[in-house]
């Protein structure tokens, strides 16, 4: 019996993505990642819950000031040919709405926000800052549930850098969202008292 | 592609915003967005576009996720998931003890209360998009549609 020779595998690209059927329930989701599939771990309800405390903190102040909108995964973001992201969440200013392409966005968004809840986000943020670097977001905010802090690294940047911290007790401002404030402290008390009364805290 | 389209994503993102707010104040429960995963019983796994779990029904919180039956369930119905939505979940939403699902018709602007008696769901009201939206589920919660219905319009329009 012969194996089949391994052939190259062919990158897909975003559109090759986008032509591909929805699979039936419970509808696993993917991100194109440098070409290739990446099929993302269905949340647990903490990360759910923390997606749900940023959308509370940030879109209200945006949508108030009038500077722009902030939209809660899943979407899909297409960065380039071989690349389309789902980040828990994403705000795109006022002036740059061109980047709604009608399904979801074909461009850089202003700012990403990506919770680090297991070990495959984290590889998966890993694979992907230098990609949002290049397509021209602005910033990238990783929150790290464990170590109670949320990293703003610069999109913009020429070479990496390790990002700027905030830990919990801090106040995270950005010139990427004018007038916004985002107390982290309210953000990571709600995420441990709905993690404390209605989950094992070992999930995350 | 494996993302909702966009609408659909700020429809679901207000209301769940609108909700979280007053049910938190409120003190009755807590309210997700999708996805979360809803054991609704041995052979089906959903994944509504939010849920709603009343505080006296959190032991379907099982320590990992949700076994058994929310509250409320509200799906924003899309071209692809309409029919499996209405004719596929909803029976079994029913049969489980769902108290309410809502389905959201972004294109007619409306929501559809249906209310479940422990074997079927019946629509009993459907709102418009100037309507404020009540809940015997949600005792205390009032919904105003018609900012949530506007910020879905102004987003689709081309060129805004």
């Amino acid at each position: 019996m012969t194996q089949p020779k391994a052939k190259p595998q062919a990158k897909l690209t975003a559109a090759d993505y986008m032509a591909m059927t929805p699979p039936e329930p419970p509808y696993p989701r993917y991100q194109l990642i440098e070409g290739k599939l990446f099929r993302l771990p269905t949340p647990h309800e903490p990360h759910q819950a923390v997606v749900g405390d940023w959308l509370i903190a940030m879109a209200p102040p945006a949508n108030a000031l009038g500077i722009g909108q902030v939209i809660v995964s899943p979407l899909d973001v297409t960065l380039n040919d071989f690349n389309v992201f789902q980040p828990d969440l994403l705000y795109v200013s006022n002036g740059r709405e061109h980047i709604f392409d009608g399904h979801g966005v074909t461009g850089a968004p202003d700012v990403v926000v990506e919770i680090l809840s297991d070990p495959t986000r984290r590889r998966y943020l890993k694979m992907k800052l230098p990609i949002y670097r290049k397509s021209g977001v602005r910033e990238i905010w990783a929150m790290d549930l464990e170590a109670e802090s949320v990293t703003v690294h610069p999109g913009d940047s020429a070479t990496p850098t390790t990002g700027n911290v905030f830990t919990v007790d801090t106040v995270l401002t950005s010139h990427a969202m004018p007038g916004v404030a985002i107390e982290l402290r309210t953000i990571f008390a709600r995420a441990r008292k709905t993690i404390a009364e209605l989950f094992d805290i070992s999930v995350l | 592609m494996f993302a909702p389209h966009l609408p659909h994503q700020i429809f679901a993102g207000w209301l769940f915003i609108r909700l979280a707010i007053q049910i938190d104040a409120l003190g009755i429960g807590n309210v997700f967005i999708a996805p979360v995963d809803v054991v609704i019983d041995g052979i089906n796994t959903f994944q509504p576009d939010l849920l709603y779990v009343s505080n006296g029904r959190r032991h379907i919180f099982d320590g990992h996720g949700i076994t058994g039956a929310p509250d409320v369930v509200v799906e924003v119905l899309s071209e692809s998931t309409r029919r499996h939505d209405l004719n596929v979940k909803l029976p079994v939403y029913a049969r489980n003890g769902v108290r309410e699902m809502w389905t959201v018709d972004l294109e007619a602007e409306t929501v559809s209360i249906y209310i479940g008696d422990g074997e079927s769901l019946a629509l009993e009201r459907v709102y418009h998009a100037a309507d404020t939206l009540v809940s015997d589920a949600m005792p205390g919660v009032a919904i105003d549609l018609s900012p949530i219905f506007a910020l879905v319009r102004g987003a689709t329009l081309p060129d805004v």
